[in-house]
């Protein structure tokens, strides 16, 4: 420490600087930087797979598969270099992701979600599941579960944001935060779907959830599953809700995150 | 299983390592890579720019132009080696100094329109966070002091960087730094002492 800056130096360190954030804000932005980072995403991709397609004409091996009957748009399977199995359709509409184990051959991967998007196209994707997440009042996030039935008796389940709410706001770590209060052992979420290693999910409570195989276009994967136990949060009841036709029963928990955040997460099945 | 328990099958994923040059290179691509860096980053930025400028409106819109020109520009970032959080800290830096002057500019247009020669009050109680009277006086005096002195002090002071990741985010070479400093300090307790804060 100078000797001539002694005295204010010392006052500097003394002063009782203010904790600043402004959580509003923090999630507006989210939302903004992530959004733009997800359009920008559709846009390189109608770059890449007409480079890809161009590519494939070149080389004719055939990657791009039409598969069934009366499917509107031609889908073509990309690989980006992480590693991540793409199927996008040639419109851009809509891309499906595959983890490495399931995505079976391009020509598979691509039959899959062609008999996939015709069935959206027909209705007839059957709603199985809505998961609702509210953040200080207001409706932040809904899951749409999906269920497709494929003609060779396959099932796919598939989660989908809701295009009227968006990917949510909650920030990562209040989202591990929700987790953990849904006693969700992070360490078992992050781990399953790597490649090769054993599948095995853990409750907090310690005890294993078994996941379970299936084969899935010729080969036999280890679908990814995790039980997600209720923890002790306040119980709001349960209400009612119809959506797209159908009655919902949905099961309301409301939680207090460490930064003061109330949370309401809902799941509603359907109401048989 | 439980009659409570909820079926969720989740997208299989490689966990993200929790490394800014990792996480950076993915965030163009992967939303939740770009969420991680943000989350982690957003608290400091905000704070920094809050303190450049006790307003939090001003601070809300900066924080933003920070982040949103970070993750538009992250393939520039890819060409440095400046650690993720120095890169940020200089975007914020760059974005509060435009912030001076556009309030200069603007406040010379006052004196000579209006004859309001009167600084920027304090912010009310719905503005931003509680904050001592002590850090009230010390950010008046602050404001007082040229941009260059002023932001070096903050960032030592405030935000606790050493005079190595102050030389990175300002652009000035580490000496150049150490001579802001002392400078900005002997001037500021010279503007306390004034004003009766600081004893004779």
């Amino acid at each position: 420490m100078n000797r001539n800056t002694e005295r204010i130096e010392r006052y500097l360190r003394g002063i009782d600087v203010p904790e600043c954030d402004s959580a509003q804000h923090r999630r507006q932005l989210r939302r903004q930087i992530l959004t733009g980072i997800e359009e920008r995403q559709t846009r390189l991709t109608r770059i890449g797979h007409w480079r890809y397609a161009a590519v494939i004409a070149l080389v004719g091996t055939g990657v791009v598969a039409a598969a069934a009957v009366g499917v509107k748009y031609r889908h073509y399977f990309l690989k980006t270099e992480s590693g991540q199995s793409l199927a996008v359709s040639e419109d851009d509409r809509k891309g499906w992701s595959f983890p490495e184990a399931v995505a079976g051959t391009p020509e598979q991967a691509v039959e899959t979600v062609e008999e996939m998007d015709l069935l959206i196209e027909q209705g007839k994707r059957e709603l199985v599941s809505v998961q609702e997440t509210e953040v200080d009042g207001q409706l932040d996030n809904r899951k749409l579960g999906y269920r497709y039935t494929l003609s060779d008796g396959r099932t796919i389940r598939q989660f989908e944001d809701d295009p009227a709410t968006g990917p949510g706001t909650l920030t990562q770590e209040q989202e591990e935060e929700v987790k953990r209060l849904w006693r969700e052992v992070l360490a078992g979420s992050k781990s399953i779907g790597v490649s090769g290693g054993p599948q095995l999910v853990l409750t907090a409570d310690g005890a294993e959830v078994p996941t379970y195989r299936q084969t899935v276009p010729g080969r036999s994967v280890t679908l990814d599953k995790i039980a997600v136990t209720v923890a002790d949060g306040q119980d709001l009841g349960t209400f009612e809700e119809r959506i797209q036709g159908r009655t919902f029963t949905f099961m309301r928990k409301r939680y207090v995150l460490n930064d003061g955040t109330e949370v309401i997460w809902s799941h509603g099945k359907p109401k048989e | 299983m439980a009659d409570n328990a909820v079926e969720c099958r989740l997208e299989p994923r490689i966990e993200i390592l929790d490394d800014d040059q990792v996480l950076a290179r993915a965030a163009g691509q992967d939303t939740e890579a770009a969420g991680r860096l943000y989350d982690k980053y957003y608290g400091r930025i905000f704070a920094y720019v809050y303190h450049c400028t006790l307003d939090r409106t001003a601070a809300e819109d900066l924080t933003s132009c920070v982040f949103l020109a970070a993750f538009t520009h992250l393939g520039r970032f890819r060409w440095q080696q400046t650690p993720f959080g120095a890169w940020l800290y200089r975007i914020a830096t760059n974005e509060v100094r435009t912030f001076y002057r556009k309030r200069r500019s603007a406040r010379q247009v006052r004196l000579v329109c209006v004859r309001d020669v009167t600084a920027r009050a304090a912010p009310s109680a719905d503005e931003g966070p509680a904050v001592t009277e002590e850090y009230r006086l010390m950010h008046q005096a602050l404001l007082q002091l040229r941009p260059k002195y002023r932001l070096v002090i903050i960032l030592r002071y405030y935000e606790d960087k050493t005079m190595a990741e102050i030389s990175e985010i300002t652009g000035a070479r580490e000496g150049t730094v150490k001579s802001h400093l002392h400078r900005g300090l002997l001037r500021l307790q010279e503007i306390l002492t004034q004003q009766g804060v600081l004893p004779e």
